[in-house]
């Protein structure tokens, strides 16, 4: 099993080669021979065909490093037969003398051997450094070159001939040139276009059909690099589109501050966008992303929710949508939006996801400042208003206050009698602290809504709010003769809402209503303030009216910033409502009533909800 | 120890106020009957004795200077003495011309209450003795027949009994016998009492309408 095998051209085209191909490499320097000699040994471990490396004198050590440090476990390859690592006394030199006619028995019966032991082919590659020392029968290396191409193509076997070119003279290179159909050199497999095919170059009417064959290549050539040349323009082109079209994606990505990422689900590799490292603030030269590096940026609390997120779109092998906070060293929060698509391979299975990363913060902080000034505003239409309310509100106070001013007085006449009346006057007293009580109460609600506060969303039941706001202006509704119908629904789930802001509305209005209904008008003037749940389990609200209604082309308008039909409004009631309403995921409008008057309404999401 | 032979009816919408009125006036020994709005005490049978009422100006439904002349147009006597939250000057003016006894504006003195209620329950109960004197008057003056209703007119105009005579074409003795038969009858002791009995059922002289 290779590990982080890496993909080059070399190593492609080695792959390209298999049994029946008998080639060379031309090698300057060690490592130009290892880089092609290990990888065609890995290639053939990792197909599942047996490999024969033969080793000059004390070069097993070498080859043997060289192995393991491109990853092949060569104790365990070499344990199961995989790999056999050998000497050339052991291979060429097995009878003292080299002999071509032996050493093709040889390929032959290692060939079949390894075929008996259940491997697919055999792979063998020979070091050559001491051919050039000579021995017995080494003048007829080259013959047994060049014949061996003819047996390989017979046989369930390829080999790899090593040659140093440094240490063979050229003449020897060029036979070596002229004997292997095709030659690895400089880190390139060629089809070898001097090849000399056996009979010719053993045969005796060598010269003349080499210069055929010279000839034929030349032209041969020629076409060839034309054909070549043509090749290489259209690559660079291609090359240069996607140059661009990859400078256009970089450019776009930075601009709308998006990254992308890949991600596969089986290897847990990870890819990364430059604006991606950009956005995480990782340099894409230096860095590999990986999930725990991705996990590392992400802001604490949002941790758990990301990983839930991935693990719930790998298991449903769904698309993912997600905001999230990710920290960066300097400790600047950003605020990110994610989404993500499942990739399925044509086997059904799950490759992993591919998605894009959007930088949201500056929209975050935009919408930030929104809802701040909208809170502002808020307060200072809420503020305007317990203006008019001013005494409506005072009525509201001074009524507890007169109360207990008057028991007061009853007391003080019960205790001054002959026989104080003590039983009477605690009774009195009772009574004076219950309507201390009620004003304070009533200054703390207006205290709660002239008061600057956060927005503070928490579980509200809108009877309450309805009722808390009725404390205050209802003495106000019906000094203005209007009669007040309540009924409020009993089992009205809580909405998840800021308490003062929901007040505000509810006050908008009942106030507006009240204002509907100020001028002249023959039928009773009359209010009706409704709770309930609609069919689809939201919180609904009502307030109608039998006033002046509303004429169609104003149905929309009423909600419009500073347009009123009142004298004396500033025309914001209506609109901060509706702006409180959609911020609380509810939504608010008016409509005509059929006989007389306008109902507005809302619908606010019941219970706890997602929320933020 | 409680006046019972007098009464204070209160109407305040807010039972708090009205609970603590109630307390006051029973402290200081008076009788109280409350009410939560108008058209309750409208409704009610009401007892006859001396009384007055405190009312709340601000009252959802009927409000207070409605029932006040609602209570006029019925043909009520009442004083009624006006509480409110907050001074509202027209709204005063309004009702003092109505013949409101006094206005009062939340939180108030008890003794400005107590006071209030004192005086207006003493003119409700002279109201009720000029109105008993007043029906017994007028039953007299029905005993009179024509003729001496007519000579009594002539009298207390101040004519003599030679005028009067004349006047109505009759002998002068004729008109003394009429005129001891209406001093009779009116129970009218001297002359300047018979004068004072005309004023009050408004008797008025031919002479001094054709001046």
């Amino acid at each position: 099993m290779s590990l982080a095998a890496q993909t080059t051209p070399l190593i492609t085209a080695l792959e390209q080669l298999g049994p029946h191909d008998h080639f060379c490499s031309i090698y300057e320097s060690p490592e130009e021979h290892y880089a092609v000699a290990i990888p065609f040994i890995r290639i053939g471990l990792d197909r599942g065909e047996k490999c024969i490396y033969i080793a000059d004198d004390g070069t097993v050590g070498d080859v043997r490093e060289a192995m393991q440090s491109e990853g092949i476990d060569v104790d365990r390859a070499t344990r199961s037969n995989a790999l056999v690592l050998a000497t050339k006394e052991q291979a060429y030199l097995e009878h003292g003398s080299f002999h071509p006619d032996w050493m093709f028995t040889f390929w032959q019966e290692a060939t079949e051997l390894a075929m008996s032991e259940g491997f697919s082919a055999l792979r063998a590659t020979g070091e050559t450094e001491w051919v050039l020392r000579g021995g017995r029968g080494l003048e007829r290396w080259m013959e047994y070159e060049s014949r061996l191409t003819h047996t390989l193509s017979e046989s369930n076997c390829s080999a790899l001939c090593q040659y140093n070119r440094r240490l063979f003279p050229p003449e020897l290179i060029l036979d070596v040139i002229r004997t292997h159909p095709m030659v690895v050199y400089g880190s390139t497999v060629c089809r070898n276009l001097y090849y000399v095919p056996p009979d010719e170059f053993l045969g005796t009417n060598q010269t003349a059909r080499e210069v055929e064959r010279l000839l034929t290549n030349i032209r041969e050539r020629e076409r060839v690099e034309v054909a070549l040349r043509e090749q290489l323009r259209e690559r660079r082109r291609a090359e240069e589109e996607l140059r661009r079209s990859e400078a256009y994606l970089g450019e776009g990505q930075r601009i709308s501050h998006t990254g992308s990422w890949g991600w596969n689900v089986a290897t847990g590799e990870i890819f990364w966008s430059q604006e991606h490292f950009r956005i995480f603030g990782f340099d894409p030269e230096t860095a590999k992303p990986s999930y725990p590096m991705f996990l590392q940026r992400i802001h604490p609390k949002d941790r758990t929710f990301v990983e839930q997120t991935f693990d719930r779109a790998v298991r449903e092998r769904s698309d993912l949508e997600m905001e999230y906070r990710i920290v960066l060293t300097d400790g600047s929060t950003k605020y990110l939006r994610s989404l993500g698509h499942p990739v399925i391979g044509e086997d059904g299975d799950l490759d992993g996801f591919i998605g894009t990363v959007m930088d949201v913060t500056e929209r975050k902080h935009a919408e930030d400042a929104l809802h701040k000034a909208q809170a502002e505003l808020a307060h200072v239409t809420r503020v305007m208003t317990m203006g008019e309310l001013v005494a409506s509100i005072a009525h509201e106070v001074n009524q507890p206050l007169g109360a207990i001013v008057t028991n007061g007085h009853a007391c003080v006449h019960l205790l001054s009698r002959d026989v104080p009346d003590l039983d009477k006057s605690r009774e009195v007293i009772g009574r004076m602290i219950r309507d201390g009580m009620r004003a304070s109460e009533v200054i703390k609600r207006i205290r709660d809504l002239l008061h600057k506060t956060d927005v503070e969303k928490v579980p509200v039941n809108v009877n309450e709010t309805i009722q808390e706001v009725l404390a205050l202006v209802s003495s106000d509704v019906l000094r203005s003769k209007v009669e007040l119908q309540v009924e409020l629904e009993a089992d009205v789930p809580p909405v998840l809402g800021d308490r003062i802001q929901l007040q505000q509305v509810i006050l908008n209005l009942i106030l507006n209503a009240r204002d509907a209904m100020s001028g002249e008008q023959t039928n009773p003037r009359e209010m009706q303030i409704t709770s309930g749940k609609n069919s689809a389990g939201a919180v609904a609200v009502a307030v109608r009216d039998t006033g002046h209604g509303l004429e169609t082309k104003d149905v929309e308008r009423i909600f419009d910033p500073f347009f009123t039909t009142k004298a004396g409004g500033m025309g914001l009631g209506l609109s901060i409502s509706r702006t409180i309403i959609e911020a609380h995921g509810g939504r608010l409008w008016a409509t005509q009533n059929e006989d007389k008057g306008a109902t507005i309404q809302f619908i606010l999401p019941a219970g706890r909800g997602s929320g933020s | 120890m409680k006046k019972t032979d007098q009464l204070v009816f209160v109407i305040d919408d807010d039972p708090s106020m009205r609970t603590a009125i109630k307390e006051l006036i029973e402290a200081v020994g008076l009788s109280c009957q409350t009410f939560e709005s108008g058209q309750e005490l409208l409704e009610a049978k009401l007892p006859d004795v001396p009384s007055c009422l405190v009312l709340d100006v601000r009252l959802p439904g009927l409000s207070g200077l409605n029932l006040q002349r609602e209570l006029t147009e019925r043909g009520i006597h009442i004083p009624i003495i006006f509480i409110t939250g907050h001074g509202d000057i027209p709204m005063s003016v309004q009702a003092m011309k109505a013949g409101a006894m006094e206005f009062l504006t939340k939180p108030f003195r008890d003794q400005d209450l107590l006071d209030a209620i004192e005086q207006a329950t003493e003119r409700d109960r002279a109201a009720r003795r000029q109105r008993t004197e007043m029906g017994e008057l007028v039953e007299r003056s029905e005993t009179l027949t024509p003729r001496e209703r007519e000579v009594m007119r002539l009298v207390v105009a101040g004519l003599l009994n030679k005028q009067i005579a004349s006047e109505l074409g009759i002998s002068e003795k004729t008109v003394n016998v009429h005129r001891s038969q209406v001093m009779q009858k009116m129970r009218a002791d001297s002359l300047a009492e018979l004068v004072r009995m005309a004023e009050k059922l408004q008797l008025s002289s031919p002479h001094t309408q054709s001046h």
